[in-house]
């Protein structure tokens, strides 16, 4: 590649530069905002977060790059059943309606930092303890390694690969790790905001362009019924249960996310707590639907593209909107930075998220008389260790072993019981959750890797994800130990 | 309403989001596929429904 066939003229890399310089510039806000030196006020920003802040970043943190790339890419390959994608998001905000009142409250009487400082809380129990951090922390790696190789693609095409795959994942890690270290949650929060406002503003605007420039729904029907009409076929009953499957990794799955969960630990009080989600209800409809409009709308235009290609999916439409005038160059400097925003305001979140955690849950669980200073010190070391590993296993690791990792909700959807069925059932015991966790988490990977390794098992049975065949397992171990009453495993 | 009584609603609505009751090729509604329209339809409808629930149901500290 070369100059040529950059997304971007030397105008726009340099706003776009600029824009990322500027993050740093928020992180050094949120560090002199800082008021006392402590992990509370490091990785909850004090438990003071408002209104507009937690919903931005509450937003920022939820819509990853995935969002606006892969879904489009989805939509694209699967048609009209994408749309779940749209009930997927949803479903986790159903979540947080039914955990995050009881949950603030505890949170807030017991100081809280991590979601497994709960599940100690309810069930003191050190293994379940440690075993729930351990997915969480899995799950967060997994998220940061994905995103961070998303990002390096995404400055090769913006540069025309001027700026290499390394050196650009290198850059722009280096500049996540140092706001974030500097501010702890403050400055990710604040700079989650600037990047929520880029990313709404960035997908409403390429809706309603391509409303007006092509047609929407009218353009997309007329052109697939003549070269793609069995993406009218309705989802057969495997699909339908798939469609299911799906709803149910977001509700157990998205919606208890470590970075999440500490964000409705963040919130200044629950009101505020309340109306932010209570926004984040409708992002779905203006976020994810959109975004598989666009999807839609290259399937019409850029007809048989393969897998690979399908991922380049929006970038081909902002491509082809420029060329028949319809955007300007502006217009596609704000769809990319949207993009990295996106990507940079989850990586962030789930960095700080896997710093408390390793602080909290494993460290100070084992030095319980280290003082707040020097946990926090240990915390921002932690985070540019975790970073550099990330972006070493970004640049080095061989597919065959991305392959490997791309298990995600799969484990975390594993935790949800604990924090449901905790919150909801007082006599629900430890060992019954901890069994529960263990034998569907190994049965999930068990599934999850013998697929991937290209063994004849199928990573849906029965379109039904190995995740939530594992939750289902795990829950039936939890009501079978219950009603039998067995004995403590320790 | 109780916590347990609002994720019975919440899955009900979450389980009608699929659009089950479609089996054969589709008739076009509103420019879409009719089982595409239900189930966007029924994704916005859910938006509303929780909305609506956080609204009537999500009695804070503060107002209790």
């Amino acid at each position: 590649m070369n100059s040529e066939t950059a997304l971007l003229g030397p105008g726009g890399i340099t706003f776009l530069g600029v824009y990322i310089l500027s993050l740093i510039l928020i992180g050094w806000l949120g560090k002199k905002a800082r008021k006392e030196n402590s992990l509370s006020d490091f990785y909850l920003a004090g438990r003071g977060m408002g209104l507009l802040v937690l919903f931005l970043t509450l937003y920022a943190t939820q819509y990853s790059g995935n969002t606006l790339v892969g879904f489009a890419g989805r939509a694209y390959r699967e048609g009209y059943q994408a749309l779940v994608l749209v009930t997927l998001l949803s479903s986790a905000v159903g979540a947080f309606i039914v955990y995050a009142p009881k949950l603030y409250r505890l949170s807030k009487k017991h100081k809280f930092i991590t979601p497994a400082d709960y599940v100690h809380f309810r069930f003191n129990n050190n293994k379940l303890t440690l075993f729930a951090a351990s997915l969480c922390l899995m799950a967060l790696a997994n998220y940061i390694l994905t995103n961070l190789k998303a990002i390096g693609y995404i400055v090769v095409s913006v540069t025309g690969g001027v700026i290499p795959f390394a050196y650009g994942v290198i850059a722009l890690s280096l500049v996540m790790v140092i706001y974030e270290t500097m501010g702890g949650m403050r400055s990710v929060a604040w700079t989650d905001s600037l990047q929520g406002i880029i990313l709404m503003f960035g997908v409403i605007t390429i809706f309603i362009t391509i409303q007006i420039e092509y047609g929407g729904f009218e353009f997309i029907y007329n052109t697939l019924q003549t070269n793609d009409p069995q993406k009218f076929i309705p989802p057969n009953f495997t699909q339908k249960l798939s469609w299911l499957s799906t709803v149910c990794l977001g509700f157990f799955g998205i919606s208890i996310y470590p970075h999440a969960v500490q964000r409705i630990y963040s919130a200044n009080n629950e009101k505020t707590l309340k109306r932010s989600i209570q926004i984040m209800a409708f992002m779905p409809i203006i976020t994810t639907l959109f975004m598989v409009v666009v999807g839609l709308t290259a399937l019409a235009l850029f007809p048989g593209l393969d897998r690979q290609g399908s991922e380049g999916a929006t970038l081909l439409v902002l491509k082809d909107l420029s060329q028949r005038g319809a955007i300007g160059a502006g217009m596609m400097v704000l769809f990319l930075s949207a993009t990295i925003a996106a990507i940079m305001s989850t990586v962030d979140s789930a960095l700080l998220s896997m710093s408390s955690i390793i602080t909290k849950d494993f460290y100070k669980r084992f030095n319980p008389a280290k003082s707040q200073a020097e946990l926090t010190r240990l915390g921002k070391i932690i985070s540019w260790i975790i970073m550099a590993f990330a972006v070493y296993l970004a640049i080095v690791l061989p597919q065959t072993i991305w392959r490997l990792l791309e298990i995600k909700l799969e484990l975390l959807i594993q935790v949800s019981p604990a924090i449901f069925l905790g919150l909801y059932f007082k006599k629900i015991k430890s060992n019954s959750i901890l069994w529960g966790m263990t034998i569907g988490t190994l049965f999930a990977v068990s599934v999850m890797v013998a697929n991937k390794l290209g063994l004849d098992i199928p990573s849906k049975p029965w379109g039904i994800h190995a995740g939530v065949w594992g939750l289902i397992i795990n829950l039936t171990i939890i009501f079978i130990l219950e009603k039998i009453k067995r004995p403590p495993i320790e | 309403m109780s916590a347990k009584k609002i994720l019975i609603i919440i899955w009900i609505a979450l389980f009608l989001t699929v659009p089950w009751w479609f089996h054969d090729l589709s008739n076009k509604w509103f420019n879409l596929p009719d089982w595409g329209l239900y189930a966007m339809s029924a994704a916005i409808i859910y938006s509303f429904l929780l909305a609506f629930i956080i609204q009537k149901y999500w009695k804070t500290e503060e107002n209790e």
